[in-house]
């Protein structure tokens, strides 16, 4: 990409033609040498219960990651090895950095092998912590090797999907890299755009400027809804889903092929996000949330602790949810709602601010129009605070919880009592005096709160779960 | 009816609202307020020696809205120590078999209720104003909470000890070492790699 940027150059400034031609010969050398030292100083060896890396020229690096402390093993297949046929194994460890060893180019019987040999010692490890028997230590090896793709997904689905969550910005970002290594910088772009737009503008005619603005506005949305729906097919192309007893496997990608590897004891929590156009399609993401280092941030890449499937079916979530937790369809159960003060006060509080704002605008503005917008955004604000209110709910059924939110699409939280890490029950004065309290749900993967909840029922709902995280015997891992 | 009543397998559950708790130490209070009050001196003595070079600020402050900004300051400084010391005294927690339960806040009141069988990893610090009164705080920390984590502070250091003690008793007994490595989550700063480094690093 230097070198094109390079020839770029070459093509405009006749005069520093040699110049840049022995700069990009030197600077080939200095990647091709790298390259070569880095591949001879990468040593890694399978011990009997870890796996070794020695590698650095200078700086030696040395890891050594226990099999116990692996989280993840993941392949990718990265586009610029397929010609060649190898993979790259990556494999995490419980740590949040650092922990991670990456062996570039095996080829994919050995990354295979290697994994399989890491899944079936992580299992006889387990299965001891679990204080489970010999006998079952044997089973665990051949369950390995039983995993039936059960789902995928089309490209309609991923269409969909790109449509229905913004990834323009990965998109654009890729873009913006891209344009990085062009001799066109973005101060031409922008004096690019004053012409066109001076050119056009001159013409004096208000009626003209409205509809260029309109026209550039959704020019603009179908651009972001176009690179959002190339940036899910790129993620997702050819999303396979893989079960076996213990385990789910995941195959994506187009360019970079990735495969993501998820011990079902591991998933903390699953969360089905719909946003409004997912509603109206009839969709869901589904996600399945593994520990997680920042739980305050439950929007964070997919990546191989939070695996998405993306845009599934109303009842393809059932059984995507009922791989991990046992229960059924969770639109169909009754939830405690929050208390209608909830509603009350965020609807008087805002509709006190765009009072204010009208007034400010009628006595002390020229332009009344404005206040047609608060006389829209108004009664729209407050219709989505009831809708946040109607949503917001929270259910307890076969010791999993399950809270419901959401403005126009429904999101669920799914978590099973056992697994939580801690709980915070919170209470304004305010709150005090109406027996309402916040519910807060701390996991490993991310925390969930419900506000405006009754005090004495959220009361039983923490001594409930608390009693089973204290003596339930299993591994929240 | 505004709600449903869940209903509860166990019915004689513990409940966590019936327990007693536990103030901290008694003068903890005091100290953090004495601590501010000398950072409120040392701010004084700079904001008149601020006052005193500049001429324009003395201007200022002999205008109507300068007392009333300076009033104001004043007020806000001293809401500041006023909750300080109320926040402190409404700090409790209580031991459980099973778990620690802190209390705090003076308008948000706030539980949170730590089982200790989730407790990856202990911590008892003491800053200089701590060994001086031989006070102490305790840490936990417990998987994905790197950012939040469950703080016990101003406890007299014997106190602490036995508290650190009872957590680490109650990880042995229910049979999850700390050398069990599959259960502990590495944080962003610590990096502990068995029994021994764990029990050396935290021998106060």
């Amino acid at each position: 990409m230097i070198l094109a940027g390079f020839a770029i150059n070459v093509t405009t400034e006749g005069d520093f033609t040699q110049y840049t031609w022995w700069a990009a010969a030197v600077l080939s050398l200095i990647v091709i040498v790298s390259a070569v030292l880095k591949y001879l100083f990468f040593r890694y060896q399978l011990l009997d219960d870890a796996v070794q890396v020695k590698q650095g020229i200078l700086f030696k690096k040395r890891l050594n990651l226990k099999f116990s402390r692996i989280q993840n093993v993941n392949i990718r297949h990265p586009f610029y090895f397929r010609p060649l046929g190898l993979v790259t194994l990556k494999i995490d460890g419980a740590g949040s950095k650092g922990e991670e060893v990456s062996l570039s180019a095996l080829t994919q019987a050995t990354a295979n092998s290697i994994r399989q040999t890491i899944r079936i010692k992580k299992e006889g490890i387990d299965a001891v912590q679990n204080h489970q028997t010999a006998e079952l230590k044997n089973q665990t090896g051949a369950d390995a090797e039983n995993e039936e793709a059960f789902y995928r997904r089309t490209l309609t689905d991923l269409v969909i999907h790109g449509l229905t969550n913004n990834r323009a910005w990965f998109v654009l970002a890729g873009l913006f890299a891209a344009l990085q290594y062009t001799s066109i910088s973005f101060g031409d772009l922008v004096r690019f755009m004053q012409v066109v737009v001076s050119y056009y503008i001159s013409n004096q005619n208000v009626a003209f400027t409205v509809v260029l603005f309109t026209v550039s506005v959704v020019l603009a949305v179908f651009l972001t809804a176009f690179l959002s729906v190339v940036g899910s097919i790129l993620t997702y192309y050819g999303f396979t889903l893989f079960r076996s007893d213990k385990s789910m496997m995941v195959h994506r990608g187009l360019i970079n092929k990735q495969e993501f590897n998820m011990q079902k004891s591991r998933v903390q929590s699953i969360y089905i996000r719909q946003d409004w156009l997912d509603l109206v399609l009839g969709r869901a993401n589904v996600i399945y949330e593994q520990i997680s280092h920042s739980p305050n941030d439950p929007n964070q890449a997919d990546s191989g602790k939070r695996i998405v499937v993306p845009s599934a079916r109303s009842h393809e979530i059932t059984k995507l949810v009922a791989e991990i937790f046992p229960i059924s369809d969770v639109t169909e159960l009754s939830y405690t709602p929050i208390s209608k003060r909830y509603f009350y006060k965020y609807s008087i509080i805002w509709s006190v601010i765009y009072l204010i704002i009208a007034v400010v605008i009628i006595t002390q503005s020229e332009n009344q129009r404005l206040s047609l917008i608060v006389a829209i955004i108004w009664p729209y604000h407050v219709f989505l605070i009831y809708m946040i209110w109607k949503r917001a709910g929270i259910t307890l059924i076969d010791d999993i919880v399950i809270i419901r939110r959401g403005i126009i699409g429904v999101d669920y939280i799914i978590f099973p009592a056992y697994k939580i890490q801690a709980v915070d029950y919170v209470q304004s004065l305010l709150m005090k005096r109406h027996e309402l309290s916040n519910l807060i749900f701390h996991t490993a993967s991310r925390t969930a709160r419900i506000n405006y909840l009754p005090s004495q029922f959220v009361r039983k709902i923490i001594d409930f779960c608390v009693y089973r995280a204290e003596s339930s015997s299993r591994s929240w891992m | 009816m505004d709600f449903a009543n869940e209903e509860v397998s166990v019915n004689s559950l513990p409940q966590a609202s019936t327990v007693s708790f536990t103030p901290l130490y008694q003068g903890y209070a005091l100290i953090r307020l004495t601590v501010l009050l000398v950072f409120y001196g040392v701010l004084s003595l700079a904001a008149l020696v601020v006052v005193v070079l500049s001429a324009e600020l003395r201007a200022f402050l002999f205008t109507a809205y300068g007392v009333l900004s300076v009033i104001l300051l004043m007020l806000l400084l001293t809401f500041i120590a006023w909750f300080l010391y109320v926040a402190t005294k409404a700090i409790h927690y209580s031991i459980r078999q099973h778990d620690i339960i802190l209390k705090s806040g003076v308008f948000w009141k706030k539980e949170v209720i730590q089982p200790l069988k989730r407790v990856q990893h202990v911590e008892l610090t003491r800053g200089p104003i701590d060994e001086r009164y031989g006070l102490a705080n305790v840490r936990l920390f417990s998987a994905g909470t790197a950012m939040s984590t469950f703080r016990i502070h101003g406890v007299e250091h014997a106190i602490a000890i036995r508290i650190k003690q009872f957590i680490l008793d109650y990880q042995e007994k229910a049979g999850q070492e700390f050398s069990d490595v599959e259960n502990r989550v590495e944080l962003a700063d610590k990096s502990c790699t068995g029994a021994e480094e764990v029990h050396h690093r935290h021998t106060s």
